[in-house]
């Protein structure tokens, strides 16, 4: 049955509708476009003839003017006897190019002269009648249009102007000028107006016989004037011609033997008819070409009906397939309804049932699962999923089971669950108990390759498609998990070992309340108790720390530790013992744990004090004169140097004192050099006396000191309270000795000095000073002999 | 208006010596302007006679102009003028004499007996077409027909010469008539009209009147006096190469016969210079 499908019946349906319409239309459409194309050419002809005969008249009247003003040229009515008759024709030789054919007609009806083509011609001695004379003489200096069968046979012209000629002298009539209107002159007139390729105009006087027809290149058979007699161009001659007014008529006739449509209209003023022929056969062509071009639309829209009839039926019956599909899918268990997602926005009757459609599948959801819906789960699932039946074959499996154990999906369904079970396992009892207690357990896949997969292991019963009872086995493997098992004991093991082996101290501390909760063998023998006796104490109750600290306990994080801090550990009835510890703070799961590694640094404590001790020694002994106690040259040198460069920047005024004990060589010489080293004390005593705490003095050498004096009034000062000193202790009687000093001083400004005080030339200046002052002196004690006079 | 003058001219010019075949070819062309054309057709008359065999054929008026062309390019033997030589005419080399001088006059129809005199105020007037009618200076009633000359005749530059108010109407009224004896005999077949032109040319012509210019009648003793202010020189112009028969007519010219015609016609004769 061709007609069984919706589509099939709409496409024809359309088709055929379309086509009915179509040609009804068609037809009308035709018929009315023919009738607007005859209409528009009866209107062109109608248009074209009476535009030229605008054009004719137009040139006609021209023609008159031009004849007006040969009339009134010149007087040559007027010319002498003699030569009058010459003088006459070369004066209308003069217009031939207006006029071929130009003569003068005397007042008499006699042809003077007559001019054709610039020639003199033959007269005609009596040509016209009275009645020509009066009727020209009647209308002085106005243009006649005349028409005389006569004349035209001579000149082939249709139509002639005359005008009277009027002498100046006396207003006297005198003759008539009569002119030829060219023939050429009017087609070339008519010949500017074409009509289709096959059209043609013709130019008809009245009362004539000929008529002049445009050339249409059709070879009509007039001359070559284009003058054709009036019986061969129409048999009824002119019958047919309506004279009534002035505009065009139009008219059906067979014109030299053809059906024709003809435009026509008389210009009774010049006694002429104008036609426009037009041939039937080219509007018989045109509406062929019309109806071979509406046949062509026709078709065309026959073609385009069919493509939008196939269109229209494939755009209603596409959903309806669609939904049919749809809905197998989801006979078949699918749950897919995407495809509809392109037709359920229209807005038409399909449209609504869609959405309807999918109303329903929606509702079938929420009340449903689907199998493709278990199976995207199954899949998506780590843990492998086995269904056996009851006899232990395997009905279903996902991809973990498949991956687990090295099988593929096709070999697992034709093997049972004994099979892939590690040995050891009885199925029935094992997978019995399982069902049951609804829990997991370890137990063992045997892996195709023969190895064992350990596994947590479940299982649970359900209710087969075929209703029978069926068990799902849902299994982990956990072989990963073993083996982090293992890596952590062993870890364990490692750690425990590390602690008891570790030289030093280790506590391990809830940072929460700085409880120990472990401790290595090495921090009890440093406590001096057992690992249990310092678990659950509070570790820094039993460390304290040494000397004073911003905070205690301290606060440990895993970005700021505690790295060889000292401190000190209360160990009870015994001292405290120095230890140097480190506490590292890590984050283990959700607690913070204190790692505390300490060594006992009693010893090393003893030995650094010790060392200490033996370098401050040294160090004193470097800088001292271990018999005065003052400062050697080197220490004097050190801190000199150092308090001058503190002056220098204070820019106050310093004093170096150069010292040099007199007899102190006589002293060791007769006494003995422990008298000499007391009088080299007491001399050092003297200048420490004169000097203030912030002052330096220090032994340069054998008997020579030096002395810096920051607070000093001036040298004077200084000289008198040394010799108060020295008289003093000499005035005590105790001493086997005699103590004098001679000293040098100078002063050190650096205000006053371009250069800086250095200490080496303000000693050599002291010294300079102070030798002169004890040659002085011992030249005062001790005069040279005066020179025994001649 | 020259091509028709030359075309006339030409036309004419084959006819005497056909009609004329018989003679023994001696023959005087003389031909020019129309002013002294019947004057010197009657001086050859009486040449003639005195000289059997010689014809003087005087064709109608060609124009001064065309008649110096026409001597210059040998057409004819002798040139008849009515105005001395132009400047661009004296390139030709030519010969020119003036043989006689001519009044020119006012004439108006027969019919016009009441009008004697014309003013210049008068003549301005009526060329100007102001005054319209023979009755508005003392004629009868009746329109006055005006034949005027065209521009660069001999009568009308001398009337312009001489009227300046003249030379200055702009658009002259009436018809404009090309020759001399077709403007006289204009005036003689047609009533109550109006011309100008050179005695000599009027004083033979039947039913054309003399009008007296500001009181003064054109003659020779007014001529001769200096009364009468307008008047025309008739000359000849030949080539340097003419024939002696044509230097025979114009000595010819001074001879006693001569003169009496010249006086007959209204002119008067000029004392022949050297030729």
């Amino acid at each position: 049955m061709i007609f069984r499908s919706i589509k099939t019946r709409l496409v024809w349906s359309h088709l055929l509708a379309i086509l009915i319409v179509n040609a009804i239309l068609g037809g009308m459409t035709y018929r009315f476009m023919a009738g607007k194309l005859i209409a528009a050419e009866r209107h062109n002809l109608e248009f074209i003839v009476n535009h030229t005969a605008d054009m004719l008249r137009s040139l006609i009247l021209k023609k008159g003017r031009s004849l007006q003003q040969v009339a009134k040229g010149r007087e040559f009515v007027e010319y002498l006897q003699t030569y009058r008759e010459l003088a006459l024709a070369q004066y209308l030789a003069g217009f031939k190019k207006q006029f071929p054919q130009i003569s003068f007609v005397n007042k008499d009806g006699g042809e003077e002269v007559k001019v054709k083509d610039g020639v003199k011609s033959q007269v005609l001695v009596a040509a016209y009648d009275q009645q020509f004379v009066d009727r020209t003489q009647a209308s002085p200096n106005e243009v006649e249009f005349v028409f005389d069968s006569e004349l035209h046979n001579q000149t082939n012209s249709l139509l002639y102007l005359a005008i009277s000629k009027y002498s100046y002298f006396g207003d006297r009539f005198e003759g008539t000028l009569l002119a030829a209107v060219p023939h050429q002159d009017l087609l070339q007139e008519i010949a500017t107006t074409h009509i289709h390729s096959e059209g043609y105009l013709a130019l008809w006087g009245d009362g004539k016989n000929d008529i002049f027809v445009q050339d249409s290149g059709h070879g009509h058979s007039h001359n070559s004037e284009g003058i054709m007699r009036m019986a061969s161009y129409h048999k009824d001659g002119r019958q047919f011609l309506k004279k009534s007014g002035t505009k065009a008529h139009i008219t059906k006739e067979t014109i030299l033997g053809v059906e024709s449509l003809v435009a026509y209209v008389p210009l009774p003023e010049f006694q002429l008819n104008l036609l426009a022929t037009l041939p039937h056969d080219k509007i018989t062509l045109m509406l062929r070409q019309l109806r071979n071009r509406s046949l062509l639309v026709f078709f065309g829209l026959c073609f385009v009906a069919v493509i939008l009839s196939y269109l229209l039926a494939r755009s209603i019956t596409r959903p309806i397939r669609k939904l049919t599909e749809v809905t197998r899918e989801i006979a078949d268990g699918g749950m897919e309804t995407q495809g509809l997602a392109a037709i359920k926005h229209r807005a038409d009757e399909v449209g609504v049932l869609v959405n309807s459609f999918e109303t329903m599948i929606n509702s079938l959801w929420s009340t449903m699962v689907s199998r493709d819906y278990i199976d995207s789960i199954f899949a998506a699932m780590a843990e492998s999923i086995i269904v056996i039946s009851e006899n232990g074959g395997i009905k279903y499996v996902n991809d973990s089971a498949c991956q687990l154990l090295g099988y593929s999906e096709k070999e697992l369904l034709g093997l049972s669950i004994g099979d892939i079970l590690a040995d050891g396992l009885k199925i029935p009892d094992f997978i019995g108990q399982l069902r049951q207690k609804q829990e997991w357990q370890e137990a063992g896949y045997r892996h195709k390759h023969g190895s064992d997969v350990p596994v947590l292991f479940s299982c649970s019963s359900l209710v087969g498609k075929e209703g029978g009872k069926e068990t799902v086995c849902v299994a982990s493997d956990i072989s990963s998990l073993q083996k982090a098992r293992e890596a952590l004991e062993q870890n364990e093991y490692y750690l425990k070992a590390l602690m008891k082996s570790l030289p030093s101290g280790l506590l391990v501390i809830d940072a929460e309340n700085r409880m120990i909760i472990d401790a290595n063998p090495t921090s009890c023998l440093i406590f001096k108790c057992s690992r249990e006796q310092l678990i659950g104490k509070i570790c820094f109750e039993l460390i304290a720390p040494v000397g004073e600290v911003d905070e205690w306990p301290p606060i440990v994080t895993p970005e700021k530790p505690i790295i060889n801090m000292e401190a000190e550990l209360v160990v009870p009835n015994a001292p405290r013992v120095p230890i140097s510890m480190s506490v590292q703070a890590i984050r283990l799961r959700d607690s913070l744990i204190y790692i505390n590694s300490f060594i006992d640094i009693s010893e090393s404590k003893k030995t650094l004090k010790a060392l200490q001790e033996s370098e401050e020694k040294l160090r004193s002994l470097s800088l001292t004169d271990e018999l005065t106690g003052l400062l050697n040259r080197r220490g004097f040198f050190t801190m000199v140097e150092k308090q001058l460069e503190i002056y220098a920047r204070s820019n106050k005024t310093a004093y170096i004192l150069y010292a040099d004990i007199d007899g102190l060589k006589d002293v060791n010489d007769t006494q003995g050099h422990s008298v000499g080293d007391k009088l080299l004390c007491s001399a050092a005593k003297a200048l420490e006396g004169v000097s203030r705490k912030s002052d330096i003095v220090g032994r340069l050498g054998g008997d020579e000191f030096g002395v810096l004096l920051t607070n000093a009034e001036n040298e004077e000062a200084i000289l008198r309270r040394l010799d108060e000193k020295v008289s003093r202790f000499n005035s005590e009687a105790s001493h086997p000795f005699e103590l004098s000093i001679s000293v040098g001083i100078v002063t050190c400004n650096e205000s006053d000095q371009v250069s800086p005080c250095l200490l080496e030339g303000l000693l050599s200046t002291a010294d300079a000073k102070m030798y002169a002052i004890k040659k002085r002196r011992k030249d005062k004690d001790h005069p040279a002999p005066k020179p025994d006079l001649p | 208006m020259l091509k028709i003058c030359w075309f006339v001219a030409l036309l004419f010019l084959p006819l005497p010596l056909h009609a004329l075949g018989g003679d023994n070819g001696q023959v005087i062309k003389i031909c020019g302007s129309g002013d002294s054309q019947v004057l010197l057709r009657n001086l050859g008359q009486a040449y003639e006679k005195l000289h059997p065999g010689i014809r003087v054929q005087v064709p109608d008026s060609i124009g001064s102009s065309g008649g110096v062309k026409a001597t210059a390019g040998g057409q004819c033997d002798l040139g008849r003028t009515a105005r001395p030589l132009k400047k661009k005419e004296k390139r030709f080399n030519l010969i020119y004499k003036v043989f006689a001088r001519s009044p020119v006059v006012f004439v108006v129809s027969a019919n016009l007996e009441s009008v004697r005199n014309l003013t210049s105020q008068q003549v301005v007037s009526i060329f100007a077409g102001k005054i319209r009618s023979w009755q508005d200076i003392g004629g009868p009633s009746g329109k006055i027909y005006v034949a005027n000359r065209e521009k660069g005749d001999s009568s009308r530059t001398i009337i312009e010469k001489h009227l300046i108010d003249f030379a200055l109407i702009e658009k002259p009224v009436g018809a404009t008539i090309y020759s001399t004896p077709e403007t006289m005999h204009i005036i003689a077949t047609h009533d109550n009209t109006i011309a100008y032109g050179p005695l000599a040319a009027v004083k033979t012509e039947k039913g054309v009147r003399v009008l007296a210019y500001e009181g003064v009648i054109p003659d020779i003793e007014a001529l001769g006096a200096k009364e009468y202010p307008l008047f025309s020189e008739f000359g000849l112009v030949w080539r340097q190469d003419v024939s002696a028969l044509a230097l025979n007519f114009v000595k010819f010219l001074d001879t006693h016969e001569a003169r009496k015609i010249i006086y007959g016609y209204g002119a008067a004769p000029v004392v022949p210079e050297k030729i």
